[in-house]
């Protein structure tokens, strides 16, 4: 049978044809020999979508559009079964919902409690953040990888390569790929079909035996050979982990690692006994360490001020005595009395003015008023807390109007600001000395808000406070 | 897909059913300006009494704050559409833009709280008061900005911008459909990038004087962005109804296509995303930082009833609507698109009335004064829009970009 198509349809590159069908070009013109569909070319995409649409009322599925751009109302006339993605996505969103919850709750609750600010340890709300990224994260990632799933990707091979003109695809021709193994398909109607509808050209798409989406080998080698080298370094760390050492870690850093310096409880050589602390040099005392105001810093009144009366200076003065008569500085008496209450201040060491109240009542207000009360009446913050919680462990501070407390001399009220008494710990670490004693002042003032009488009242001032209820 | 080039002719055009269509617009107008004029009346009558005028007061600002943010919104359309050179919404542009010169309705109905407040009514903003100003230290240092007269001052700028650019825009493009000049659609995108920055900074400030002030001691930075994401949403509802309609009952055959309604649905179910994202961060930062200053407004709105507006809004204006409109076929479903759209305007009213009507009771109220405000305000708006859209054509017919508007085919 003449077939003009001999010149049309010959394969070109027949030398690459596998083995099964190198025998001739034309393939058509013998029909023993199996082709695996034919591929039609077109000029421009309405050609090709009006061949497509004739094509499908013919009666062919397996039919596919290759075109360099993507055509308007195509997928409408192959009726393409569109993949299902959005359901990939909304899975993948989904999932990273719930692991953005799952990981705040396991990390903020149960593995690692972090308190802060006394927020509940797990709240919904401020997981969302983390929730909502990781959820369009996720579901990024599953549309990426189910397109490319979903797509039969990766194809390293498509059969149509081997048909030269199909380079024009992507450029500036539309080519029609109909199966053989559609149910209608015939190789010389559906050819004449093709050619009805318009293409330029119709080629046979041979048959090749290798599949399609198989990798090339070396590129197989190579991935295998580099996801085992991948796997050296996580099992390098995870025996790191486990195990013990005896050599000290590598150093990238070594200048901050090895610092040039000697650290506390290591030993120096360069110092007969060894140490690198170094103790105090018997019979000094550090700068500002004398403290010997005892009234100012200790709010008792010393034995040798007792007996001079002069405030300062008592230790210094004792040392200095026992120098010049040639003998030890007075040793600590050791006595088996019992410890006999210290001699209080009774007077203010400092000179206490209006400054000094309003600093002391700024300073109680910071530092006492959340147990004490603004008050004194013990009704302060943490304490109505405490009680509210009913476990027991707290004591309800005495309140700083009592007898007792109004009884105490200054040096006493100082001493328990700066060392505590019973469960108030001392808060001479955060309180300077001066700040103490304008505490006391302050306390002195609230007490006499509660004891004051109409005498201690400034004259100009009570007759207007008779005149209010 | 060739374009339906015989379509496109004016000719054509006027003797279409669209133009059919902008004949009711007349009866519309009409009937609104009557149904305006009685409520209007009555209001007046409710006024006079006593402790209902703090009431109506409030509810005069949120029924305003409604259609004013709708307004807006279809403002920053028009400007968006045309400063990216848009020419998928080219037909449903010019509602929007009869939208936007609207705006001129909510200014007229701020008018009258504009004088409450200079005659010194105090029911609706404790700022205007004086002696309860004064014993107040935050109040006494915002007392330079929440007066009265630097009030009406940045209100009539606000007003004054807004009616400029929303008159402009609008007869610009009228006037584009009579001459055909391609250099209007230039001009109008020239334009649109200062217009943008204006309504930026006069929608966040006057969102800050009228809506944010009603708690004088709050503040949040994100209140600007929060209406302006509100009025956006509604303002797309509202073009997405629109669409819808013209779909569903053929009107504009090839015009308007399920394409632009996709779209239209789309832009709408990424913006209510949007206010979501917004209204979330407020509260979540608010939560955060649990500073008493602050916390108080969110503690008013959820106790004592408040609670359940809260929850209302989560669902009703987020949750819902977000998986209502993801599937692609429900946005191309005109019922469907309707139903939520409809749905999502009454969820952004609800919104404002979180915003405002916690600072007027500590419980939700809701009754006749709502209901009266409401069709006052969007009968108000409704007879605006009917007077700058008479005698004109619904659809740009001489846009340079139509041709795209109608090819227009999503994916």
């Amino acid at each position: 049978m003449q077939r003009e198509r001999r010149q049309t349809t010959q394969i070109k590159n027949a030398d690459t044809m596998s083995i099964a069908t190198a025998k001739q070009p034309t393939a058509l013109a013998d029909p023993e020999i199996k082709l695996d569909g034919l591929l039609a070319e077109f000029v421009s995409a309405s050609d090709v979508v009006a061949a497509a649409k004739a094509i499908r009322q013919a009666g062919y599925r397996k039919l596919e559009v290759y075109s360099p751009h993507p055509i308007h109302g195509i997928d409408e006339v192959l009726k393409a079964k569109r993949p299902p993605l959005p359901y990939a996505a909304i899975v993948g969103a989904v999932v990273g919902l719930t692991s953005g919850i799952w990981m705040a709750w396991w990390m903020n609750a149960i593995d690692y409690p972090l308190i802060i600010s006394g927020k509940p340890m797990f709240s919904f709300l401020p997981s969302l953040p983390v929730a909502f990224e990781l959820a369009i994260l996720l579901a990024a990632f599953a549309v990426f990888g189910g397109t490319i799933a979903m797509g039969g990707l990766p194809r390293p091979a498509n059969r149509l390569f081997r048909i030269p003109a199909f380079a024009r695809a992507t450029n500036d021709r539309f080519f029609i790929a109909v199966e053989a193994s559609d149910d209608v398909f015939d190789a010389e109607q559906t050819e004449a079909l093709l050619r009805r509808e318009g293409s330029v050209r119709v080629d046979t798409i041979p048959i090749v035996d290798v599949r399609e989406s198989r990798l090339p080998r070396p590129f197989v080698l190579t991935a295998i050979v580099l996801s085992v080298l991948a796997l050296i370094p996580p099992v390098l760390i995870a025996k790191a982990r486990s195990t013990t050492s005896t050599v000290p870690r590598i150093s990238f850093i070594s200048d901050m690692d090895h610092q040039p310096k000697f650290k506390a409880q290591t030993t120096n050589p360069l110092f007969a006994d060894g140490r690198s602390m170094r103790p105090q040099v018997a019979g000094t005392i550090a700068l500002g360490d004398l403290r010997e105001d005892s009234a100012l810093y200790r709010g008792i009144r010393s034995d040798f001020e007792e007996a001079t009366g002069s405030a300062n200076g008592s230790i210094s003065q004792q040392i200095l005595a026992a120098i010049q008569s040639g003998g030890e500085p007075p040793a600590a008496e050791v006595s088996d009395a019992q410890p006999k209450t210290p001699n209080w201040v009774t007077e203010f060491p400092i000179s206490v003015d209006e400054t000094l109240i309003r600093r002391g009542k700024e300073r109680y207000e910071i530092f006492c008023a959340s147990c004490h009360g603004i008050g004194g009446d013990g009704d302060g913050l943490v304490t109505l807390r405490a009680l509210e919680l009913e476990q027991g462990t707290w004591v309800k501070p005495t309140s700083l109007h009592a007898e007792p407390i109004q009884n105490q001399p200054v040096g006493q009220l100082y001493n328990t600001i700066a060392n505590g008494v019973r469960k108030m710990p001392g808060y001479a670490s955060q309180i300077p000395v001066k700040d103490r004693w304008a505490i006391v002042s302050y306390l002195r003032a609230l007490q006499k808000t509660r004891t004051a009488t109409a005498e201690d009242v400034p004259s100009d001032v009570l007759p207007n406070m008779r005149e209010l209820n | 897909m060739s374009a339906p080039a015989t379509h496109l002719s004016s000719e054509n055009l006027a003797k279409s059913r669209v133009a059919k269509f902008l004949g009711r617009v007349n009866l519309v107008y009409m009937v609104s300006a009557m149904i305006c004029l009685s409520l209007v009346g009555s209001l007046a009558v409710g006024f006079g009494s006593g402790d209902g005028a703090r009431r109506i007061g409030f509810a005069w600002v949120l029924n305003a704050w409604f259609v004013l943010s709708i307004c807006l919104g279809a403002m920053f359309f028009v400007a968006i559409q045309h400063i990216t050179r848009a020419g998928w919404s080219v037909t449903l542009r010019r509602v929007a833009e009869v939208l936007s010169a609207s705006v001129v309705g909510p200014v007229l109905l701020l008018v009258p709280l504009l004088v409450a407040l200079l005659s010194g009514h105090s029911g609706v903003y404790s700022w205007n008061d004086p002696e309860f100003v004064a014993g107040d230290k935050v109040l006494m240092g915002k007392q330079p900005f929440l007066n009265a007269p630097f009030f009406a001052a940045r209100t009539f700028v606000y007003a004054s911008v807004w009616i400029a650019a929303g008159v402009w825009l609008l007869k610009t493009s009228q006037g584009q459909d009579r001459t055909g000049d391609k250099q209007a659609t230039l001009l109008m995108e020239r334009r649109s990038a200062p217009i943008l920055i204006a309504l930026a900074l006069t929608t966040t400030f006057a969102s800050f004087d009228w809506l944010m002030s009603l708690d004088p001691h709050w503040f949040s930075t994100i209140y600007g962005i929060y209406i302006f994401s509100g009025g956006m949403t509604a303002a797309l509802a509202v073009l997405s109804i629109t669409a819808a309609v013209w779909v569903s009952s053929g009107r504009a055959p090839k015009l308007v296509t399920k394409e632009h309604l996709h779209d239209i649905t789309k832009l709408l179910f990424g913006f209510n995303c949007f206010w979501a994202y917004i209204a979330f961060s407020q509260y979540m930062l608010i939560w955060y930082a649990n500073i008493p200053e602050e916390t108080i407004w969110l503690k008013h709105r959820q106790e004592h009833g408040w609670d359940n507006v809260t929850l209302v809004l989560m669902f009703g204006h987020f949750f819902i609507p977000f998986v209502a409109l993801m599937p692609r076929a429900a946005k191309r479903n005109s019922g469907l698109v309707i139903v939520v759209s409809s749905w999502l305007l009454l969820m952004h009213w609800l919104d404002l009335y979180w915003l405002v009507y916690p600072q007027f009771n500590e419980s939700p109220v809701f009754g006749v004064a709502e209901i009266l405000g409401l069709m006052v305000a969007v009968s108000v708006t409704a007879v605006a829009a009917g007077w700058f859209a008479r005698g004109e054509n619904l659809i740009p017919i001489a846009d340079p970009r139509l041709q795209e508007a109608v090819s227009h085919h999503v994916v």
